[in-house]
């Protein structure tokens, strides 16, 4: 073993890096070497400096301005992944079947009288879970329990609650 | 009266599971209370303050777009410490600063002959509080290359083995290994020069 | 060798002729069945209020295992009969309300809207016993919630 690789195997020694019969050899070194005793001294003085020597600082700017721009980097990134979430077209060869398709749908919608038009969905969520926003501006979140025994839209709007109370006599 | 002691008292697992539902409030608290921590080895790594500060935003949002993968194995902000880790190391990859970088690696390579550069004995200084070492090892922190920084950052403040170094920093255990004896020493060997230059130590 | 004119090769044209009356004669008989939904207004709080009348306990345990809040307060309730492939509006407050329109496959989809805008559309299959929850912040320590479940 060279010079140089003893002093790193002294250093994986002082960092708990070197274990078992390695360790146990280079201890018994230790002993006999006053070299590289000093060498071990000084690394674990390092060390010792070197704990928890991590200099506190402050964010250099507000903590409101801080969340603000992560609120809109958030933001930003779940409406793109939303926007990427559009299934792609395929191949042309493809869309000579997938558009002609698409035509027989939207007859036999007409042969059987349908009443509602398809709205057009534009976000598809996994299973059969499809959502449609139609403010960019409002932020959204969805969340499924595993079971599916609830699912959640959670929207970055307040709606107003308060009831109508000609409806609640009404009613 | 609007009132958040929901949040402001709330401990650190009980905001996660909140904002692993989507309670941005919640995550708000989170980043309230760690921001300055995370900061702190954005520019710890990095050395430049905007740098830090924009790597430790992209660190906050991916964290939220990556909670449901966080299950407590570590704590929250050591999980979020590693994520702006990554992308300090990823920035780093990105920034070219081979002038410093290949100046060191010489430095390193040379074998033999560098090798056997004393490692300086640093003893505690009486007088010398904390506060002021910190400050001392901070601005020598910042001499350093940025390959031997992170190394020594990711070793001392961030805790990472060898052989998590080597796989963040894209090599070698051998190359950590000699990496953190060269930055030790150099560390060393600045320290005892400002003491000197200061008169604390002759 | 030319293609005899008395064999012309199938194409697609004809296929999708064929498709065309082939699901058109399906389609009548694939109908969605009348569906019956109920919908609740709710208010998540942590405060108690007296005044108001808590959800049933089934909506409560489903929203405490998700959210925060202390106590769920039921604002307004409605029920709609459905027929298949229509759509009914329902107001739950003075200012929202939503459209539910009974889809085939036991889909519904639910429009809520505010001052007359539509927000936000979900589509998705309701089983009994499950729920669905558009929902969001009241701008104080309290939440909004629109549940939704279908009856068999």
């Amino acid at each position: 073993m060279n010079e140089n690789e003893t002093q790193l195997k002294i250093q994986a020694l002082v960092d708990g890096e070197l274990t078992g019969r390695e360790a146990e050899e280079l201890r018994a070194r230790l002993e006999s070497d006053g070299g590289l005793r000093a060498l071990h001294a000084r690394l674990t003085a390092v060390r010792g400096l070197m704990a928890g020597a991590e200099l506190p600082r402050t964010l250099p700017e507000s903590g409101d301005f801080h969340w603000s721009q992560i609120s809109k980097a958030i933001g930003h990134g779940e409406r793109e992944a939303r926007r990427l979430a559009k299934p792609a077209l395929g191949a042309n060869w493809l869309l000579r079947w997938v558009m002609p398709l698409a035509g027989v749908a939207c007859l036999v919608l007409v042969l059987s009288r349908q009443q509602t038009t398809m709205p057009d969905l534009n976000i598809l969520l996994g299973g059969d879970h499809e959502l449609e926003l139609t403010d960019d501006e409002i932020d959204v979140m969805t969340f499924n329990t595993g079971d599916d025994a609830i699912s959640i839209v959670w929207l970055d709007y307040s709606i107003d609650l308060q009831q109508d109370s000609l409806q609640l006599w009404l009613d | 009266m609007p009132e958040e002691p929901a949040y402001s008292s709330a401990k650190e697992p009980q905001l996660v599971e909140w904002a692993k539902v989507g309670d941005m409030q919640a995550f708000e608290e989170l980043v309230s209370r760690y921001r300055d921590r995370i900061y702190v080895r954005a520019y710890s790594i990095m050395r430049n303050e905007d740098l830090a500060v924009d790597l430790s935003q992209n660190a906050w949002v991916k964290a939220w777009q990556r909670l449901e993968q966080f299950h407590g194995e570590a704590s929250f902000p050591t999980w979020l410490s590693r994520i702006v880790t990554n992308l300090c190391l990823d920035e780093l990859r990105r920034q070219k600063r081979a002038r410093m970088d290949s100046i060191e690696a010489m430095e390193e390579a040379t074998g033999p002959v560098e090798n056997r550069m004393e490692l300086e004995t640093v003893d505690p200084i009486e007088g010398l509080g904390r506060e002021e070492l910190r400050e001392r090892i901070d601005a020598a922190l910042a001499k350093l290359s940025d390959k031997h920084r992170t190394v020594i950052v990711l070793y001392e403040f961030e805790q990472f083995e060898y052989r998590e170094i080597a796989e963040k920093m894209g090599t070698s255990i051998g190359t950590v290994m000699s990496r953190l004896f060269y930055a030790r020493k150099r560390m060393a060997s600045l320290l005892k020069e400002t003491l000197k230059r200061d008169g604390l130590i002759e | 060798m030319s293609v005899s004119r008395d064999n012309p090769p199938m194409n697609r044209f004809t296929v999708f002729v064929a498709l065309l009356l082939f699901v058109s004669s399906g389609y009548v008989t694939a109908q969605a069945d009348p569906i019956t939904v109920q919908a609740w207004l709710v208010l998540g709080s942590s405060k108690e209020q007296k005044d108001k009348m808590e959800v049933p306990a089934d909506i409560k345990k489903k929203l405490a295992r998700v959210f925060k809040w202390m106590h769920y307060y039921q604002l307004n309730s409605k029920q709609l009969n459905i027929a298949d492939a229509t759509t009914k509006t329902t107001k739950l407050s003075k200012t929202a309300s939503i459209k539910v329109t009974n889809r085939k496959n036991c889909k519904i989809a639910v429009s809520l809207y505010s001052k007359g805008k539509m927000l936000v559309q979900k589509t998705q299959t309701l089983r009994p016993g499950s729920y669905m929850v558009l929902a969001g912040n009241t701008g104080t320590d309290s939440a909004w919630f629109i549940v939704l479940s279908k009856d068999k």
